[in-house]
C-alpha cells in the first residue's frame, strides 16, 4: 500500500480530475442552458439547442455527484465543512441542480407556449447560478471561510452568504461563469448544423475574452490585497488541532509570492492563457480548434486555483491554525486506498463507454431530427 | 408553526421528508427497469413491434419518474454536508466512500445509458439497444446495492474502529462491510419492494386501459407480464422481509422489540401480537389479539432462545452508558498525553461502548461526574417510539400481504387469458396502486425511526451528528424544500396524467419509426 502521503496527494489531483471532468461536459450543458433565452429567437431552436445536450447531461451530471462523493469519501472534514459554512449558496445551487433535470425533460412534453418558455426561463437562470456559484465557491475556498473546531472535533461555525460575495471571489465567479458560457457556445459550434452557430461563435470569443480579463484582474486582487496562509508546522497523526499556520498579506511574503507563482501555478496559468486565446482567435470553421481552447482555458483555471491554495484545501480565517489542508482532512490510509483501486478500476470503464455514447451521438442536428418523438 | 421544534429535529426532519420523497421514485425506477428490458427482449426475440411500442411508452413513463428520483438524489447527498457536519466528519472515512463507489460503479452507467436508452433507438442496432436496457437495469440495481450497503452499515456497523487522533471512525475491513448481513437482506426485500411497486404501476394503467376498452391488446400484453413479474417479486419481499427481521435480531433488539411492543422479556418462544394499543406510560398493551410462539420462530428460528423486551434492554443500556462514560474519559486523557498507557488500556477495554456514553452528552457537557438520574435518563433514551413503530410495521406487513394475494389472483386470471373480462379485477387493480408506496414508506419509517436515538446504531448519537446551525438556517431549508417539492409534484403528476390519457398511440408501431 502507498504511504499515505503519497495517497494525499494522488487524491488531491483526482479531485482536480474528477472537478475538471465536471467542468468540462457538464460545463457545456450549463453553458448551452445559460444562453438558451438569448441565443435561439424560436420553439425550433431552443429545442435544438436542448437536444445537443440531451442523450448526454445526465451522465455528465454524476460527474460532480461523484466529485462530491469524493471530497465526502477522500476529504470528510472538507465536506463538512464547506457545505455547513456556505449553507445558503449550497441551498440555492441545490435548488438550481433539481430544476434543471425537470427543466430539460419537461420542459419540451407540453405543446402549451406559456410552459415551454417558463421553463427556458428557469433552465437559463439555473444554469447560470451554478456557474457564477462554482467560482464564487473555489474563490471563497482559496481565502478561507470562518470556522472552527472544539476539542472533540465539533465544527463551530456561522453561516455565511453575503461574506461570501467579496471582490476576489466574485471575479472568481465571474471567470467560472463566462468560461462555462463559451464552452457551451463552442460546443454547439460542434454540434447543430443550423445558422445558430454563427452566432455561437461570436458569443463564444466575446466571453472568452471576458473570461481571459477576469482571470488576470483575480490574479491581480488576489496578490494585492488578500492574506495568504503557511503551514509552519504538519500535524502529526493526521490530528488537525495540532498544527500551526501562519497568515500574512501575500505581498509581504517572500514565501507566499513565491508559492502563488511558482513554476507549477505558471504553467497551469499559461494553459488558462493559451486556452482563452484559441478560443478567440479560432475560425468560423475551426469548431474543434475553439472547443479545444475552451477546454485548455477550463482546465488551466482549475489547476491555478488548486496549485494557488497548496497544501491548503480550506484555511480557516478565524482559526488559521483548524485550516484543513491535504495532509490532515483526508480519510484513513486504508480508505483511500481501497478507493484508489475502484478508481483505477472503474474510471477507464467510465471514460470507455462515456467515449462510446459520444461517439454515438456525434451526428451534428439538424431541425429535421426534431420530429423524432423521443427527441426533447 | 415550528416553535415547537429545535434545529436538530427539523434537520431530521428535513432529512426524512427529503428521503422519503426521494422514495416516491426509486422503486419505481428499480421495478420499471427490469419491466422494460423484458419486453425488449420479447420485441428483440420475436420482432413484434407492439412489444416495441410497450416498451418505449412505459420507457416515457419511466423517464419522467427517473429525471425526478436523480434530481431528488442530489438533495441526500448534500445534506450530509449542510445539515449533518459531524456526521459527515464521524463517519465519511467509512460510509462516504460507500457513496463515492456507488457513483464510480453505478450510477455513472445508469445515466449513461438511459441517455442511449432514449435517443439510441434510431442509432443503435437492435441488440446494441436491448444490451443498453438490461444495462441500465442492472446499473440501477447495482446502485440500490451499494446505498444499502451504507444504509446497513448505519444499522450494523461492521468493519470500523475508532481512531483517538483522527476522532472519528475509520475503515478496517472493507470484506465485512460489503458482506454485512444485514446489507444482503435489506438489498434484496428492498429491491424487490421496488419491482412490485413497477408491476402494480403499470398493471393499474393497463387495467384503466381495460375498462375503458382502449389499446386492448396493448394492455393485455402490458399486464401479463407485470404480474408474473410481481408474484415473483412480492414473494421475494415477503422471504427477504422476514430474512431482514432474523438479521435485525441479531443487531439491533431494541428495534425488534419496539417494532413487536414487547415491553418484557417473555418466556420462550415469543408470542406474535397481530393487534394491540400499545400504552408507553405504562409500558403494556391492551386488547392483544396474538399467535402463540411465532414471533419466537420468526426472530430466533428457534424454541429456546428469548427475545429480550424493551425495559430489560434499558436495563442493559446503563451499563452499557457507564462503560462508555469510562471510555469517553480516557480518551480525553489521551488526547493530553498520547502515551498515557493506562488510558490506552482503560480506552480499549470500554471503547466499543463509546457511542453509549456519548449519549450523555444531551444531558451534560462534563462527563467527570454524572449521577444515577442521569444515566437513566440516557438509558431511558435507548427506546424509541413504541406505538408508530409497531403500527408502521403492520401497515407494511399488510399490504404486502394483500399484494400477494392481488398476483395471486391476477396470474391466475393470466393464465386463464381473462383479464379483459374481469372488471372487478381491473378496477381492484387501481386501488392497489398505492399499496406499495405506503408498506415501501411504512417500511423505511421502521426502519430508520426504529434506529433511533442512534444516527449509527450504539456508535453515533442523533442529536450530536447534525451541524450546528441555528434554526433559522433550518427554517429557511425546510420551507424551501416543502414548497418547492410539492410543486415539483404537480408538475410531476401533470405530465403523467398527460401521458397515460395519451395513451402508447404516440409512439407509432411501423417499423423503423
Amino acid at each position: 500500500m502507498p504511504s499515505l502521503e503519497m495517497l494525499q496527494l494522488i487524491w488531491w489531483i483526482l479531485l482536480g480530475v474528477l472537478l475538471t471532468g465536471f467542468a468540462l461536459t457538464d460545463g457545456f450543458d450549463l453553458g448551452v442552458a445559460s444562453l438558451l433565452t438569448t441565443l435561439a429567437k424560436t420553439d425550433e431552436e431552443r429545442r435544438l439547442m436542448i437536444n445537443t445536450i440531451a442523450p448526454v447531461w445526465e451522465s455528465n451530471q454524476v460527474w460532480l455527484i461523484l466529485g462530491a462523493g469524493a471530497i465526502f469519501a477522500a476529504w470528510p472534514l472538507v465536506y463538512a465543512v464547506a457545505f455547513s459554512t456556505m449553507y445558503l449558496a449550497m441551498l440555492l445551487l441545490l435548488v438550481c441542480l433539481i430544476v434543471r433535470p425537470i427543466g430539460l425533460k419537461f420542459r419540451s412534453k407540453m405543446p402549451n407556449q406559456k410552459w415551454r418558455n417558463g421553463w427556458d426561463w428557469a433552465l437559463c437562470v439555473t444554469s447560470i447560478i451554478p456557474s457564477l456559484l462554482f467560482g464564487v465557491a473555489v474563490g471563497n475556498a482559496i481565502l478561507g471561510l470562518p470556522f472552527t473546531f472544539d476539542d472533540q472535533l465539533v465544527l463551530l461555525t456561522k453561516n455565511v452568504f453575503f461574506e461570501l460575495l467579496n471582490p476576489f471571489a466574485l471575479v472568481a465567479g465571474l471567470v467560472s461563469l463566462t468560461m462555462l458560457i463559451a464552452h457551451g457556445a463552442a460546443y454547439l459550434r460542434l454540434k447543430v448544423d443550423h445558422p445558430i452557430v454563427e452566432r455561437a461563435h461570436g458569443t463564444q470569443k466575446f466571453f472568452s475574452f471576458l473570461g481571459l480579463i477576469g482571470f488576470v484582474a483575480a490574479g491581480l486582487l488576489l496578490n494585492n490585497t488578500c492574506s495568504g496562509f503557511t503551514l509552519e508546522s504538519v500535524s502529526p497523526f493526521q490530528n488537525i488541532l495540532a498544527k500551526v499556520v501562519g497568515v500574512q498579506l501575500i505581498e509581504e511574503s517572500a514565501e507566499l509570492t513565491q508559492r502563488f507563482f511558482n513554476s507549477s501555478t505558471k504553467i497551469s496559468a499559461l494553459v488558462a492563457f493559451f486556452g482563452f486565446i484559441l478560443s478567440m482567435v479560432s475560425g468560423k470553421r475551426k469548431a474543434v480548434v475553439g472547443f479545444l481552447g475552451t477546454s485548455l482555458s477550463i482546465i488551466g483555471v482549475i489547476a491555478t486555483a488548486g496549485l494557488a491554495a497548496f497544501p491548503f484545501i480550506l484555511p480557516s480565517t478565524i482559526a488559521p491554525n483548524h485550516s484543513l489542508t491535504v495532509w490532515d482532512a483526508s480519510s484513513s490510509r486504508l480508505t483511500l486506498f481501497i478507493m484508489l483501486i475502484a478508481v483505477g478500476f472503474f474510471l477507464p470503464f467510465i471514460l470507455g463507454y462515456v467515449t462510446w455514447t459520444y461517439r454515438v451521438f456525434r451526428k451534428k442536428l439538424t431541425l429535421k431530427d426534431l420530429s423524432d418523438p423521443q427527441m426533447y | 408553526m415550528f416553535e415547537s421544534l429545535t434545529a436538530i429535529q427539523l434537520a431530521r426532519l428535513q432529512f426524512g421528508i427529503t428521503a422519503m420523497y426521494h422514495f416516491i421514485f426509486v422503486p419505481l425506477t428499480l421495478g420499471l427497469s427490469f419491466l422494460l428490458a423484458i419486453m425488449e427482449s420479447v420485441y428483440v426475440m420475436t420482432r413484434k413491434p407492439i412489444w416495441k411500442q410497450m416498451t418505449q411508452f412505459w420507457g416515457l413513463l419511466f423517464g419522467i419518474n427517473f429525471a425526478m428520483g436523480v434530481a431528488t438524489g442530489i438533495t441526500l447527498e448534500f445534506q450530509f454536508g449542510t445539515n449533518w457536519a459531524y456526521y459527515s466528519h464521524y463517519v465519511g472515512d467509512v460510509f462516504g466512500s460507500l457513496l463515492a463507489i456507488e457513483g464510480l460503479m453505478a450510477f455513472f452507467l445508469e445515466a449513461t445509458l438511459i441517455g442511449l436508452f432514449f435517443f439510441g433507438w434510431k442509432k443503435l442496432s437492435q441488440q446494441a439497444h436491448l444490451c443498453v436496457t438490461w444495462g441500465l437495469a442492472i446499473a440501477t440495481n447495482f446502485s440500490a446495492l451499494w446505498i444499502l450497503i451504507a444504509n446497513a452499515w448505519m444499522q450494523n456497523p461492521v468493519g470500523t474502529s475508532f481512531n483517538i487522533d483522527t476522532l472519528r471512525m475509520e475503515l478496517t475491513n472493507f470484506y465485512e462491510i460489503f458482506f454485512n448481513p444485514v446489507a444482503q437482506s435489506k438489498f434484496v426485500h428492498t429491491v424487490s419492494a421496488g419491482y412490485v411497486t413497477g408491476a402494480v404501476f403499470v398493471m393499474a394503467i393497463s387495467a384503466w386501459y381495460l375498462l375503458q376498452k382502449r389499446h386492448v391488446e396493448f394492455a393485455k400484453r402490458s399486464m401479463t407480464v407485470a404480474v408474473s413479474f410481481g408474484l415473483a417479486s412480492a414473494l421475494s419481499v415477503i422471504v427477504l422481509g422476514d430474512e431482514s427481521g432474523y438479521t435485525a435480531n441479531q443487531n439491533q433488539k431494541m428495534k425488534i422489540a419496539a417494532m413487536e411492543a414487547m415491553w418484557n422479556t417473555q418466556k420462550a418462544p415469543a408470542d406474535l401480537l397481530l393487534f394491540a394499543i400499545p400504552n408507553e406510560e405504562k409500558r403494556e398493551n391492551t386488547l392483544e389479539i396474538k399467535v402463540p410462539y411465532l414471533l419466537g420462530l420468526i426472530a430466533t428460528r428457534s424454541f429456546s432462545i428469548e427475545i429480550p423486551g424493551i425495559t430489560e434492554l434499558e436495563e442493559s443500556a446503563v451499563l452499557r452508558i457507564k462503560n462508555g462514560q469510562k471510555a469517553y474519559l480516557a480518551l480525553q486523557d489521551l488526547r493530553k498525553d498520547r502515551k498515557n498507557s493506562v488510558a490506552m488500556q482503560q480506552f480499549n477495554k470500554y471503547k466499543n461502548d463509546l457511542g453509549y456514553g456519548l449519549l450523555l452528552k444531551k444531558y451534560t457537557q462534563n462527563l467527570q461526574h454524572v449521577d444515577e438520574a442521569t444515566i437513566k435518563k440516557a438509558a431511558h433514551d435507548t427506546v424509541p417510539n413504541v406505538t408508530s413503530l409497531f403500527v408502521f410495521f403492520r401497515i407494511m406487513v399488510l399490504c404486502g400481504f394483500v399484494l400477494l394475494a392481488y398476483f395471486l389472483i391476477g396470474f391466475w386470471y393470466s393464465i386463464k387469458r381473462r383479464f379483459a373480462e374481469k372488471p372487478w379485477y381491473l378496477r381492484s387493480s387501481l386501488l392497489a396502486l398505492p399499496l406499495p408506496w405506503i408498506a415501501v414508506m411504512s417500511g423505511w419509517f421502521v426502519a430508520e425511526h426504529g434506529r433511533q436515538p442512534w444516527a449509527i446504531e450504539g456508535v453515533l448519537p442523533t442529536f450530536m451528528a447534525a451541524s450546528n446551525h441555528d434554526k433559522s438556517s433550518l427554517v429557511i431549508s425546510f420551507s424551501v424544500f416543502v414548497l418547492f417539492y410539492s410543486v415539483l409534484l404537480i408538475f410531476d403528476v401533470v405530465l403523467l396524467k398527460k401521458y397515460i390519457k395519451a395513451g402508447p398511440d404516440i409512439f407509432s408501431m411501423k417499423e423503423g419509426a
